[in-house]
């Protein structure tokens, strides 16, 4: 019959959907490679020449910006400074010299201590890394499992009472109930102290590794960290299965027999999850952001406190390399995430692109 | 879910000797509305025998994917309300545990839902689709179950069935879509299929192997079928029974027979005339104003008119348009592969062809919407490919597209108003201009009501905001009037208002028009003159009578005996003729 | 929401068909947050009236929300603090809309490479950690913040903050931009022989503005939790200058003796913060 077209080679009539494994030659698939990680280094590129910018501006000049300025520098190790980076040179070799030693981890020295950035920054990264994936893990499983069963009771009091709460929780700067936390906490607390560690990722009596402890101590930052975007991710896997949920292949599910269980979490759960992978993918800088006051409130010894303590120092090599080392994690996992939420939802783009091209 | 207690049948048709499959008693939904609740369904009672088929016929919006959600056990949506008792099998499922009706109804009805490109999960593959209830609720093997999908593909005409479960939804076309989704409906083995809307958007090809296949299936394992939709032609081809719905309610019931011969209710009887189906022409172009109130108003026309054309030859003239994408990987398409064609003042020509032939390309770059790759376009003699900016902008106007997609033409917040005067007022014409026009009038001779023109665009029905793009078309006095798909998304009635409208105001005003189609209902009732388009060539051209009493290209012929698929049951012999007579009279 | 019935052509009510109570108490707030900080000079204290002898003193009728550290009256304050909140925001919804839809008209050009590079650039801001951004940047602006009574300021951190609020809008609007080319909206302009000039002005303007509207709230209200968030890192605005985000590091310091001093102007932010995304997310249902 003449109507059968699907057998006709990929791409023989515009929009039409076509099978992706005879349709996508491997050339074309090096070339989207090579395009993307192309246009990774480019957008990288633009935020180290926006960092180098910004160092120029810093008071005291790029000197300053790389350590050169603190009181123990000596004359010899300005010179070293000058000589290494290129500074009685012009600026795009500069970039050229900074660029470099970047690439090698070389960030310059602190203008406080005098030790090298590299240092500093390593030291911290670790309790960062712990209190992300806390955040993380907690917000995702409880945004998933609440905002799915929200969708499959859209309107009910529970859903309505859900969006009040998070309508309100996602506006709070998340060091505000830090704050308040650890003042009922300290009030509440009696002579023996507070129920939970306020301060800290370890305790001063505590000898080598200690799960139960790191725990006890993460238990407070998660709490304030994932608060706010936890009420973010619940109202957004609530909408994109409400949205979802409309689509006829669930009726066809359910008329199938299936149990609501399958229905929601196999069918519906698989249609969501990319979108979602993607909207978190590009929020990831701002989830970034937000760990410094959660930081800074909790002295949790990581990346974002270091951040603010020199900042306020106006320690500026340390802030820099912090800026532009964040920066390259966000893009890269932004692109990840992307590339991840296209690989799940390869038939749903195809839908998309199938309804708003061709006739 | 409130269900109130047995209540007495309210009309249910006696049933045969057989035993009864389906039966429903005071069906009514409701949904949550603003201020008052909108009421979906209204006291609905019906019932169906083993083996038998009954249809449901009316309007979108009339409440009938509502009875057929409840119908099929598919949960409320929010702010549903839902009233009334099913009997599946003689048994109550409302009665059943949870987990027991959910595997009662799952094997014992089946649902077929309209084409839509969601209606199978985009991200499992067919296979999966077809088999994962059947291992869940029936506890049959992967293997089993997958040799049993592939089985009933088979039997539904698929070819390479392999290929077929292992791939993903969107890697196959839409008819074949559509016949998985029917295969996941057999696949249990039920006693009733529910087909709503089952052939809507499908080409006119692939709704008659569909529609046959229902109705083999139907047969061979004696199942009851309530077939839902909104095309009479459809369900009158299928069904035993047809219910007339209208406005929520059962307008009328009866064998279908009885409702195609003499219908008893009003409704019904328009729908029969809309659809085609009936002898008498109800008097729609009576309700219509009198021709003397649309004869065309002078001035500004007459010098157009004036202008350059000689009044005998054509109109336009298209001599081998070529259309050629390239597609993201690097392939050209041939969309459009050398047409010519042309077109008389007062003329109507009509570009039939499935969607993907080529139609919508050869239209819009016949106005240099998309670039060409080839061929000459001439107005009235003139090459336009010679025209520059203002003289281009004036070409437009007297060659004006209709867009498919009257709605998204038009900013929803705009009013009538000025929708309608836009063309005039970048004229820098006065809207209303000494000869005569003015907004009121332009509405009226598109029988809109006059009042309408403080509205806006969003709050008005897709017919109405057809005829605001009509009026606005015709402000301008273009000489061929371009129409593409203009009637694809309204029902039959609207449409055939719209059509006689169109043959009305062409004939009054001697405009040409092309129009751009995949019904050949439409077509054969308004055209002069067809040409037959497919993969980027005109196969076929003639006078529209002689294309369709005596089409010489296959492509044609397979088209028109598709279409005519609908009718074979049907004891009208001519059953499309009135709607041709109406069209040719002039 | 509403759309027509195919059913009589008349207005029905669909789906979601509850007044949109949260959008409307989130503008009534808002409304009466913005007359309140507008008239705060009408409050009978000044908002650097220093009296010791009338520190921490607790609610009373004559101070609605108490006294802070060294005796000002505190509902003074959060009002005038939220003058200079509220105009970080709205200045750097205005400086993020300009720039979101400056560079979307690059992204949506037909030059390819032209086009690429914005989308670059759109990407590295996007993921520029931009608190970090803003925090460096004190250190080059920490002078201009308290110029001006704190009104520079705002008009330098609105800027700053603005700077690096626009790209998560930016694809939005050039993907409306380049759909509407080929449109059927556009196709009948042309059909019509409308001027280029029509079209930018009567059509493409105006979407452009009615798309980017409702996403501005969500920018206010980021940039009201940026401008709390840096002041009370000490990055911002510094004391005796009143903004949330100072009074909040203030109220930290004396949480002990009367923890109103960070609750008042907590929550005067959370409830402002909380309308404006309840306006957006109302907005942009109505937009779609």
């Amino acid at each position: 019959m003449v109507s059968q077209v699907a057998e006709a080679p990929a791409d023989s009539s515009a929009g039409r959907p076509a099978d992706r494994r005879a349709g996508v030659a491997w050339a074309v698939r090096v070339r989207q490679f090579v395009m993307a990680t192309l246009s990774v280094a480019m957008t990288l590129l633009i935020i180290c020449v926006a960092t180098f910018g910004l160092m120029q501006l810093v008071p005291g000049g790029p000197l300053a910006a790389l350590g050169g300025s603190h009181g123990k520098a000596s004359h010899q190790q300005i010179q070293l400074l000058t000589h290494e980076f290129l500074l009685n040179k012009p600026a795009y070799l500069q970039f050229w010299a900074w660029l470099r030693s970047s690439l090698q981890g070389h960030f310059g020295y602190s203008l406080v201590s005098g030790s090298p950035v590299a240092q500093l920054i390593q030291a911290r990264i670790l309790p960062s890394v712990e209190l992300f994936v806390a955040i993380a893990s907690v917000s995702v499983a409880i945004a998933w499992v609440l905002g799915l069963w929200l969708a499959k009771h859209e309107g009910g009091w529970v859903d309505r009472l859900v969006l009040s709460v998070t309508g309100v929780a996602q506006g709070i700067p998340a060091f505000w109930i830090g704050v308040l936390i650890i003042y009922v906490l300290v009030k509440t607390g009696g002579p023996s102290g507070p129920i939970l560690p306020i301060a800290g990722s370890e305790s001063y009596q505590s000898s080598g590794i200690a799960l139960g402890d790191l725990f006890s101590h993460l238990i407070l930052p998660t709490f304030v960290g994932a608060t706010v975007v936890t009420s973010y991710y619940i109202r957004v896997v609530r909408d994109l299965a409400v949205d979802a949920l409309q689509d006829d292949y669930v009726h066809v599910a359910r008329a199938k027999g299936l149990s609501e269980m399958r229905v929601v979490n196999m069918h519906v759960g698989k249609n969501i999850i990319g979108p979602l992978l993607g909207l978190m993918g590009a929020d990831l800088p701002s989830i970034l952001t937000g760990l410094v006051a959660v930081e800074e409130i909790f002295s949790w010894p990581g990346l974002g406190q270091l951040l603010a303590s020199s900042s306020a120092r106006q320690d500026y090599p340390v802030v820099l390399a912090i800026t532009v080392i964040s920066g390259a994690i966000a893009i890269v996992s932004m692109r990840l995430s992307r590339l991840l939420a296209d690989w799940i939802g390869t038939g749903r783009r195809e839908v998309l692109s199938a309804r708003t091209g061709g006739q | 879910m409130r269900r109130p207690g047995p209540r007495l049948a309210a009309a249910t048709l006696e049933a045969p000797d057989a035993r009864e499959v389906l039966s429903a008693t005071g069906i009514t939904v409701q949904f949550a509305g603003h201020p008052a609740p909108v009421v979906a369904v209204n006291d609905v009672s019906l019932s169906l025998a083993e083996g038998r088929c009954l249809g449901i016929v009316g309007q979108s919006g009339s409440g009938k994917s509502a009875l057929c959600r409840y119908l099929a056990g598919l949960p409320p949506r929010p702010g549903e309300r839902r009233a009334g008792r099913i009997l599946v099998t003689g048994q109550e499922p409302a009665a059943m545990r949870s987990s027991q009706r959910r595997k009662f109804l799952g094997t014992t009805v089946g649902l077929v839902l309209q084409e839509s490109g969601t209606g199978l999960n985009p991200l499992m593959t067919c296979g999966k689709q077809l088999t994962e209830h059947l291992v869940l609720n029936l506890g049959l093997s992967r293997a089993v179950a997958l040799q049993q999908a592939a089985e009933l593909l088979e039997k539904l005409g698929l070819p390479d069935v392999g290929r077929v479960l292992a791939a993903y939804p969107l890697q196959l076309s839409g008819g074949m879509r559509q016949r998985v989704v029917l295969a996941i409906a057999l696949s249990a083995s039920p006693r009733l299929l529910i087909a709503d809307e089952a052939t809507t958007g499908l080409d006119v090809t692939i709704q008659a192997q569909v529609l046959r296949l229902l109705r083999e299936q139907q047969r061979e394992r004696n199942m009851s079928l309530l077939v839902v939709s909104h095309d009479l032609r459809v369900v009158s081809y299928l069904a035993d029974e047809i219910m007339v719905m209208h406005s929520a309610q059962v307008v009328e019931h009866g064998s279908t027979e009885a409702i195609l011969s003499a219908p008893t209710a009003e409704y019904t009887s328009r729908l029969l005339a809309a659809s085609g189906l009936s002898g008498e022409q109800p008097g729609l172009l009576e309700t219509l104003p009198p021709v003397a109130t649309l004869a065309r108003h002078n001035g500004a026309a007459a010098a157009v008119q004036d202008a350059p054309a000689p009044p005998a030859g054509p109109v336009l003239e298209v001599g081998d348009l070529a259309v050629r994408y390239v597609t993201r990987a690097g392939a050209t398409v041939d969309a459009v592969a050398g047409v010519s064609y042309h077109i008389a003042p007062g003329e109507c020509l009509a570009l039939v062809g499935e969607s993907g032939s080529g139609k919508t390309s050869t239209a819009l770059a016949m106005l240099g919407l998309v670039a060409r790759s080839g061929g000459v376009i001439r107005v009235a003699g003139q090459e336009t490919g010679a025209m520059d900016g203002s003289r281009l902008r004036r070409f437009r106007r007297e060659i004006h597209l209709m867009a498919q997609d009257s709605r998204g033409a038009f900013n929803p917040r705009w009013t009538v108003e000025q929708v309608v005067t836009e063309p005039l007022r970048l004229r820098g014409e006065r809207v209303a201009t000494p000869n005569g026009w003015s907004v009121a009038r332009a509405l009226q001779e598109v029988t809109l009501d006059p009042a309408l023109s403080s509205r806006k665009i969003r709050t008005l029905s897709g017919g109405q905001v057809q005829r605001v793009a009509l009026a606005r078309a015709l402000s301008l006095e273009p000489r061929v009037l371009v129409l593409d798909e203009p009637l694809a998304s309204s029902d039959v009635i609207v449409q055939r208002q719209l059509i006689d409208l169109l043959t009305r105001i062409r004939i009054a005003r001697g405009m040409a028009i092309l129009l751009i189609s995949h019904d050949l209902a439409v077509v054969q009732s308004i055209a002069d003159r067809v040409m037959v388009m497919y993969k980027g060539n005109i196969v076929e051209e003639g006078p529209s009578e002689a294309v369709f009493a005596s089409p010489q290209h296959d492509y044609t012929i397979e088209l028109l005996t598709s279409a005519a698929l609908a009718r074979e049951t049907e004891p009208d012999p001519e059953p499309l003729a009135p709607a041709g007579e109406a069209g040719a009279v002039s | 929401m509403t759309q027509p019935s195919a059913l009589t052509g008349e207005l029905i009510s669909v789906g979601g068909t509850k007044p949109q109570f949260a959008a409307k108490a989130g503008a009534i707030w808002l409304a009466i947050i913005v007359a309140a900080a507008v008239l705060a000079p009408l409050s009978p204290y000044g908002v650097n009236a220093i009296s010791v002898q009338s520190a921490f003193l607790p609610v009373s009728l004559h101070h609605l929300l108490g006294t802070d550290d060294v005796g000002r009256d505190m509902l003074t304050r959060v009002l005038y603090g939220g003058r200079l909140s509220l105009l970080v925001a709205i200045v750097s919804a205005l400086v993020g809309a300009a720039l979101a839809i400056a560079v979307a008209a690059v992204e949506a050009n037909k030059n390819k490479l032209l086009a690429r590079s914005a989308q670059r650039i759109n990407e590295s801001f996007n993921a520029f950690p931009a608190q970090f951004a803003l925090i460096v940047a004190y250190g080059i602006f920490a002078f201009g913040y308290s110029a001006g009574a704190g009104v520079i300021g705002a008009l330098i951190m609105g800027t700053l903050i603005g700077a690096f609020s626009w790209p998560f809008m930016t694809p939005i609007i050039a993907l409306r931009i380049i759909d509407f080319y080929g449109s059927p909206r556009m196709n009948s302009l042309i059909a019509i022989g409308a001027p280029r000039r029509h079209i930018f002005f009567r059509h493409l303007l105006p979407m452009v503005i009615a798309t980017i509207w409702p996403l501005l709230p969500y920018v206010a209200g980021d940039a009201l939790v940026t401008e709390g968030t840096l002041s009370f890192l000490g990055f911002g605005f510094q004391p005796p200058i009143a903004s949330w985000g100072t009074m909040m590091a203030t109220g930290e310091s004396y949480i002990y003796q009367s923890p109103l001093l960070i609750i008042a102007p907590g929550i005067a932010l959370a409830a402002t913060v909380a309308s404006l995304l309840a306006i957006g997310e109302a907005a942009r249902r109505a937009n779609s």
